[in-house]
């Protein structure tokens, strides 16, 4: 039984198909790896933390928009306070898995919708007349909103607090979202199994 | 005399169309390596926005990618090692789709790292990558039953 399996990836490997694929990655990446090792200048670098590098990027982009953020740290400290709603721009599904204990969801997708009976003073109902109770139930002017979504690089919670400062409400972004939250000891509502 | 001239159009023109899904693809692959071999950091970055990658991988990624596309391209648009060529075309298109529906599905805001040459400062609309991809993976489809086919009428 070994052996006719092996015979079979032996005539696998054989193959004209799988033989050619092989030489040119080979030839591939020994010319890629030499080049970019030989390049003077504009090689990638091996010893950068591209994820920090995105980071930033980021970070100076909204430094540049009319959207207000905040840090891990200080969106703790309002929630410790209890002056804050958290905005969760994920999906439901995600959202039902664990959230921020404080939050609330508002999916980017029926943004206009929620905003639009939320302004009215009514609850947001579905096409299909149901009251989702992870929904954001009320907007207030006075209240201080954080809008998160996954991480850094999700960018539900940006569209969010865009559309929410338009619309005079006060409404921070924490760019981190809830992995940069829960790196940074943030506790997380998971959801109950039974 | 005048027949004869009919037929060799005729050929002519099937030879054309039969090797034009692999012109397509190859050039494409060519076109869209060049621009990642001229400016690898920013198709690092563009990997990186994938959030999926190990960060020691993402170099080592930025370096070889282009450079498997580039020979993929020049080997289907000059008939070379065209079996392989097809299948790491093949390869290489399926896993692009798979990364672009995860960062569709994802929400990520990204650059999906295709033509780092053509890219703008402005998001791009990936589903209309998605379905770029999908129509290049069906013309390397189409290269490959080509290739059995050809290879079905010499054993016959």
């Amino acid at each position: 039984m070994k052996e006719k399996l092996s015979v079979k990836i032996f005539n696998l490997v054989r193959t004209k198909s799988i033989s050619e694929a092989f030489l040119i990655l080979a030839v591939s990446i020994i010319i890629g790896l030499s080049a970019n090792g030989f390049r003077a200048e504009g090689g990638v670098p091996y010893n950068v933390d591209w994820y920090k590098v995105i980071a930033n990027q980021k970070q100076s982009q909204f430094a540049s928009s009319n959207i207000s953020t905040i840090s891990v740290n200080a969106a703790m400290a309002f929630d410790e306070l209890s002056e804050a709603i958290f905005l969760d721009a994920r999906t439901q599904d995600e959202f039902k898995q664990g959230h921020i204990p404080n939050a609330k969801l508002f999916p980017p997708e029926i943004a206009e919708e929620l905003l639009d009976a939320l302004a009215r003073g009514e609850q947001y109902k579905s096409p299909d007349g149901v009251v989702y109770s992870e929904l954001l139930g009320s907007l207030e002017k006075g209240q201080v909103y954080i809008a998160y979504c996954s991480g850094l690089i999700c960018n539900k919670a940006e569209k969010i607090a865009q559309m929410l400062t338009e619309a005079g409400y006060n409404t921070l972004l924490m760019p981190a979202g809830l992995d940069g939250w829960l790196a940074n000891g943030g506790k997380m509502l998971e959801a109950q199994r039974n | 005399m005048n027949t004869n001239m009919n037929i060799n159009k005729k050929v002519l023109y099937r030879s054309f169309f039969q090797r034009l899904p692999r012109f397509v693809v190859g050039f494409v692959f060519i076109l869209a390596a060049v621009g990642k071999i001229i400016d690898p950091m920013s198709f690092a970055t563009d990997i990186a926005g994938y959030q999926l990658f190990l960060a020691n991988l993402i170099p080592i990624m930025a370096a070889t990618i282009p450079w498997i596309e580039l020979f993929c391209g020049i080997a289907l648009v000059l008939n070379l090692k065209i079996y392989g060529a097809v299948l790491l075309t093949g390869l290489m298109l399926i896993s692009f789709c798979v990364l672009i529906l995860y960062a569709i599905f994802a929400g990520l805001d990204i650059n999906c790292g295709c033509f780092t040459i053509l890219s703008s400062e402005q998001s791009q609309n990936l589903w209309l990558v998605f379905f770029r991809n999908i129509g290049l993976l069906l013309l390397t489809f189409l290269t490959y039953k080509q290739l059995t086919s050809a290879e079905a009428e010499v054993k016959k």
